[in-house]
C-alpha cells in the first residue's frame, strides 16, 4: 500500500492508441495499455510515432533514446516494453517479472495461434473490424489456406462473429459457411439462419433444415426481437421521437454522432 | 545585505510598513527616515478628495471632512463606511490610505516603483490580508511584491538584521502604544537541520493607556507597572539584547525604575520603527538571489509544523514535504498528484518541533469510484486557513480517458 508520486507530464499532443480507441495523456497510463493488453503491443507498438511521445511530451529523453537504439539493434523487441515499464516505475519489479513470463509464454505459442488469439482479444474488446483484418490474413496464409481443419473452422466461425457484429450480414454467412465446411457443427446452421432472418436475401443459401429446427429457431428470434424491442436504449429512442421537433433533432443528431463514434472505433 | 541600497536607490522602492488600527509607520529600506500617520482617512465634504494623518484630523475638527478611523479592524470584521451616501468598503478605504501614505517614500525618493513591499500587522487575519491583496491589485502592485507579516515576524527580522551578538541568545521586545503594552521574545537555535528562530509575542494584561503618562502619579503607576512585568519575564533568563518601540518608550524619562532594572546586565536599544523597518528588512529579502536569513521561522504567522506525506518514487519510500515548519502559513500552499496503490485513503504526517508530538491524521476517499488498483489519480492540494488550520483537498482526476476523472472530491480541515 502507499502513493504513487506521479511525474510531472505536461502532455499537449496526447498518444492515440488505435486498438483502444484512447488517448494517453501520461507515462502511468502509458504503462497500463502496456501491462494490460501484452496481445495489442507485441506487433510493432513501440515506433517512431511512440518515442516521440515519449520525447516530446512525456520528457523522458533517455527512454526514447534507449528505445530508438534498440529498435535500431533488431533484438528482441518485446525488451522495448519491459523498458518502458521499468523505466516508468508504474509497476514494481516483480508486476514487470510476471509480465515478462506472460509475453514469453505467448512468443512461445506457434504463430498461428499467437495470431488468432490476439484477433480474439480485440475481438473481445469491441475491435470487430482489426479482428476481422487479422483472421483474414490468417487464413489467406499459404499455409492456411484451403485446410478444412478444426483451427481453420475455430477462425471462420470467429470471422464470421466479428462480420456479423459489423452488420456485414453476407460476409458473415459466407465465414458460417466456410466454418461449417471445416467442422460440421449444427450450431453454426443455427447462426446462418439467424442470419438468413436478418438478411432475407440469405435465404436461398441456407442447407436443407429440419422444419421443426426452423420452428424452434425461429421463435428463438422472435423473442430475441421481442427484448429487444423493450431494451433501454430502444425505448429511450422512442420517447426521443415523442419529443418536439427541436429537441428531438439535437437529440438524434447527437445520438447518430454517438453511434458513428462506436461504429468508427469497431473498423 | 550591502550593494542592495545602491541598487535600489531612487529606481525602485523597498518598503516596510507597520499597519496598525490606530497608527502605521512607513519606512524604506536601509533608509533613516521614517513616516508615522494615524491610521485614519478623511473624505473632505462634496469633493472627491481624500486626505491621510493630521490633515484628516484637521478637515474633521474643522468640519469639512467625513473621517473613518480603526480601517484595519474594520477589514478584520469586513465592514463598511457610509460617507456622504456612498457605501465604502473597508477595503477600498485602506486602498485609498495605503495609496496616500505610499506617497510619502514616493515623494522623499523620487521613485515611482515599487520592488517589494512588507506590511507587519500585530494580528494577521486572513480578512485583512485578502483586503490587503486586493489593494495590491488596486494599486497596481502584482501581489508577489506585497507580502503580509506579523509583529513577532518583524520583530524576527529586525533583530536578526542585527550584529550576531545582538541575538546571540534571547531577545526581548516591549512595545507601548495606543494599542496597548506587548511583550515579544525571539530565540535562535542551531539544529542539525540549520538554523531555527522561535518567536512569540502577547499582550499584556497590565496594559495601560498613555494617557495616564501625562501626570506624575500615573508615570511613577505605568512604572511600577513596567517593572512588575519586566521582573516576571526577564529574571532567571539570559538576553543578549532587550529592545524598546512604540510611542510610549518615545520618552524614557517617567519610568526610571524600569529603564535602571532593565539596563542593569543587559544590552538595551530603542527603536521606534522596529517592526516596519523588521518588514523593510523582509521585502529587501525578496529582491536578493539567496536569502540572507538562512534560518525557519517559527512564531504568530508562521507554520509551527511540517506537513508531510509518504509516497514512492521509483521504489523509494519518500516523505514529501507538502508545508513547511516557518513557512508563512498564507502563503503554504502545494498541489501535488499521485496515484493511490492499494489504498482508499491518504495519510498527513503532522510533525513540530518537538518530533515526540508527531502524529497522522488519515482522509479516507470517501465517494471516489472503485476503479482497477492504481487507476485513480488523486489531486492533492494543501492549504491554511490560519496558522493552526489546515485546509485539504483531494480531487479524483481519473485516469485519462481509460478512467475518466468525476467530480469527486473531500475536503478536510485539520488542526495543526
Amino acid at each position: 500500500m502507499s502513493l504513487l508520486l506521479c511525474r510531472q507530464e505536461a502532455v499537449k499532443r496526447p498518444y492515440y492508441v488505435e486498438a483502444l480507441d484512447v488517448h494517453l495523456y501520461s507515462s502511468q497510463e502509458l504503462c497500463y495499455v502496456i501491462y494490460h493488453h501484452p496481445l495489442l503491443v507485441m506487433e510493432d507498438f513501440v515506433d517512431e510515432s511512440l518515442t516521440g511521445f515519449i520525447r516530446d511530451e512525456l520528457n523522458m529523453e533517455f527512454l526514447a533514446e534507449k528505445l530508438e537504439k534498440w529498435a535500431a539493434s533488431g533484438e528482441n523487441p518485446d525488451e522495448m516494453l519491459f523498458a518502458i515499464l521499468s523505466e516508468c516505475a508504474y509497476y514494481r519489479p516483480g508486476e514487470i517479472s510476471q509480465y515478462r513470463q506472460q509475453v514469453a509464454a505467448l512468443r512461445k505459442k506457434p504463430a498461428a495461434e499467437f495470431q488468432k488469439e490476439r484477433a480474439d482479444y480485440l475481438f473481445g474488446i469491441g475491435q470487430y473490424g482489426r479482428a476481422a483484418q487479422l483472421y483474414r490474413s490468417l487464413l489467406e496464409n499459404p499455409e492456411y489456406q484451403g485446410q478444412e481443419d478444426a483451427f481453420a473452422g475455430a477462425v471462420w466461425n470467429n470471422l464470421g462473429a466479428a462480420y456479423s457484429r459489423l452488420f456485414q450480414t453476407a460476409k458473415a454467412y459466407d465465414a458460417f459457411e466456410k466454418a461449417y465446411g471445416c467442422r460440421k457443427d449444427g450450431s453454426l446452421v443455427k447462426k446462418m439462419y439467424m442470419l438468413s432472418k436478418l438478411n432475407p436475401r440469405l435465404e436461398d443459401r441456407l442447407p436443407a433444415l429440419d422444419e421443426e429446427k426452423k420452428r424452434a429457431w425461429s421463435k428463438e428470434f422472435e423473442k430475441a426481437e421481442a427484448e429487444a424491442a423493450q431494451s433501454r436504449a430502444v425505448l429511450k429512442l422512442e420517447q426521443m421521437f415523442g419529443r418536439g421537433e427541436t429537441g428531438r433533432n439535437e437529440e438524434a443528431a447527437r445520438l447518430v454522432k454517438k453511434w458513428k463514434k462506436e461504429y468508427r472505433s469497431m473498423v | 545585505m550591502t550593494g542592495l541600497k545602491e541598487m535600489e536607490k531612487m529606481e525602485e522602492l523597498v518598503i516596510g510598513i507597520d499597519l496598525c488600527d490606530t497608527y502605521t509607520k512607513i519606512c524604506c529600506f536601509e533608509e533613516e527616515k521614517a513616516w508615522t500617520v494615524p491610521t485614519v482617512i478623511c473624505k473632505k465634504k462634496e469633493t472627491d478628495q481624500w486626505f491621510v494623518g493630521k490633515e484628516a484630523y484637521g478637515l474633521m475638527l474643522t468640519g469639512t471632512g467625513v473621517m473613518v478611523d480603526k480601517l484595519v479592524s474594520l477589514a478584520s470584521k469586513g465592514g463598511t463606511a457610509t460617507i456622504e451616501g456612498v457605501c465604502y468598503s473597508a477595503g477600498e478605504l485602506l486602498e485609498r490610505f495605503l495609496e496616500k501614505v505610499l506617497e510619502f517614500p514616493k515623494r522623499e525618493y523620487g521613485a515611482e516603483k515599487i520592488a517589494q513591499l512588507a506590511v507587519a500587522l500585530s494580528r494577521v487575519d486572513s480578512a485583512v490580508i485578502d483586503a490587503l491583496l486586493k489593494c495590491a491589485d488596486a494599486l497596481k502592485l502584482p501581489r508577489q511584491r506585497l507580502h503580509i507579516i506579523s509583529h513577532t515576524e518583524g520583530f524576527v527580522y529586525y533583530a536578526m538584521s542585527q550584529k550576531k551578538e545582538v541575538w546571540a541568545t534571547q531577545v526581548g521586545l516591549f512595545d507601548l502604544s495606543d494599542e496597548g503594552l506587548f511583550y515579544y521574545e525571539l530565540k535562535a537555535q542551531r539544529g542539525i537541520r540549520g538554523m531555527v528562530v522561535q518567536a512569540e509575542g502577547r499582550p499584556m494584561e497590565e496594559s495601560f493607556n498613555l494617557d495616564i503618562l501625562e501626570n506624575a502619579s500615573g508615570a511613577r503607576m505605568a512604572d511600577r507597572i513596567l517593572c512588575s512585568c519586566g521582573e516576571r519575564l526577564l529574571q532567571k533568563k539570559l538576553f543578549s539584547a532587550v529592545f524598546l518601540t512604540g510611542k510610549g518608550f518615545e520618552k524614557l524619562d517617567w519610568a526610571d525604575n524600569f529603564r535602571k532594572f532593565l539596563c542593569s546586565k543587559r544590552k538595551v536599544y530603542g527603536e521606534s520603527e522596529l517592526f516596519a523597518r523588521g518588514a523593510a528588512y523582509y521585502a529587501a529579502d525578496f529582491k536578493r538571489p539567496k536569502t540572507a536569513y538562512p534560518f525557519a521561522c517559527i512564531c504568530e504567522g508562521r507554520l509551527k509544523a511540517t506537513v508531510a506525506m509518504a509516497v514512492r518514487q521509483k521504489e523509494r519510500e519518500i516523505q514529501l514535504v507538502m508545508a513547511s515548519a516557518g513557512d508563512s502559513w498564507y502563503d503554504a500552499r502545494s498541489s501535488v498528484e499521485v496515484i493511490a496503490e492499494g489504498q482508499d485513503y491518504v495519510d498527513l504526517t503532522i510533525t513540530p518541533l518537538d518530533v515526540k508530538k508527531k502524529r497522522t491524521v488519515r482522509i479516507p476517499l470517501e465517494g471516489f469510484p472503485d476503479r482497477p488498483d492504481r487507476t485513480t489519480r488523486l489531486g492533492v492540494s494543501v492549504g491554511f486557513l490560519d496558522e493552526n488550520t489546515m485546509a485539504v483537498a483531494i480531487e479524483d482526476k481519473g485516469f485519462g480517458e481509460l478512467f475518466p476523472a468525476t467530480d469527486a472530491v473531500v475536503r478536510r480541515e485539520v488542526r495543526m
